[in-house]
């Protein structure tokens, strides 16, 4: 039996045991991701406070989704960023009716990153945010634009496609583009 | 879905961001694609998981576990509750509920009961609504 299929069956099992309500199991799972739940949630909310609201919410979904996980599907950490991701996504979706979206314009980038300095934001020491914003600007325009507003902003895809005049299939390639060169770029990072 | 669309297509679902047809598109590309490319899919996406290298370098504050862990403990309580009340309001009726079937591992089509009216839906449609 390989290393992956004992892992795929841990993980099962893990999530079997969530979903029948085993609060041990709740904890092992966030000690094997809260961190990473954390850290995204992090990126994405402007405060520590709605950050930690957010993990609550996002183990409450892992809990809620725990009996459809199918490790033939995805590897656990996969499915923990779904789940995390869509929550995020959905909660800054919501926020977005109050925030027009043109404030994630590319060109804003270097103001928005200004804003959150001067505004005292929970991320004004956070270089790694500033990092991550400096690789999106090295991307191609379009991918820069709609990783902006796709994977910080949280607007849908086929939104980015009316506001740009792009069809969404052009639309889904630059993201997918650019979350790959994103991921080849922190890839290379981890080995540096 | 061709098997570019199907790879392309895995990374915005793993990043949230394919809306909920498209999410069931994708599901059903990814069921019907031979092994060998559902297996790429996987380690395209768990590739992803990279992208926690770009994430910011905090630390979970130390209560935030034991909160974690109370927040889905009460779910957990509301979640019997409303499953007591819906027993004692009808032995006939299958309980509504936020849970979804272990049926979505194999993509079968399962009978859901919301509202006392019984129909007829696709797992996946009940993971998605369960999941927003």
């Amino acid at each position: 039996m390989t290393r992956s299929t004992n892992q795929g069956e841990i993980d099962l099992a893990l999530m079997q045991s969530v979903a029948t309500d085993e609060q041990e199991s709740v904890g092992e799972l966030y000690d094997r991701f809260g961190s990473l739940v954390y850290r995204m949630a992090y990126q994405a909310m402007p405060t520590r406070a709605e950050a930690e609201d957010a993990v609550q919410e996002v183990f409450v979904r892992l809990w809620r989704t725990a009996d459809r996980y199918d490790p033939k599907r995805a590897a656990l950490v996969t499915w923990v960023m779904l789940i995390t991701r869509r929550h995020l996504v959905d909660k800054l979706r919501r926020r977005q009716a109050r925030v027009r979206a043109s404030s994630l314009d590319e060109a804003r980038i270097g103001q928005r990153t200004a804003n959150m300095v001067d505004s005292g934001s929970d991320m004004e020491r956070d270089e790694r945010f500033v990092a991550l914003l400096e690789k999106i600007e090295t991307l191609p325009e379009l991918q820069k634009t709609v990783v902006m507003r796709a994977y910080l902003g949280g607007q849908t895809l086929r939104q980015i496609g009316e506001e740009l005049n792009t069809p969404i299939g052009t639309i889904k390639s630059a993201l997918s583009r650019a979350l790959v060169r994103l991921r080849e770029r922190a890839g290379e990072e981890t080995l540096a | 879905m061709n098997t570019r669309e199907l790879i392309e297509n895995s990374l915005l679902d793993a990043m949230g961001l394919l809306e909920a047809n498209e999410t069931q598109d994708f599901e059903r590309a990814f069921r019907s694609a031979s092994p060998a490319v559902q297996a790429h899919v996987r380690r395209e996406q768990t590739r992803l998981s990279h992208i926690e290298q770009l994430l910011p370098i905090v630390e979970p504050p130390a209560d935030l576990r034991a909160a974690v862990i109370e927040a889905v403990r009460q779910e957990m309580e509301l979640a019997r509750e409303q499953a007591g009340e819906g027993a004692r309001s009808s032995v006939f009726t299958l309980l509504p509920s936020s849970r979804v079937s272990a049926m979505w591992h194999h993509g079968d089509w399962v009978h859901d009961c919301r509202g006392g009216v019984r129909h007829c839906c696709h797992a996946s449609e009940i993971g998605d609504l369960a999941d927003r």
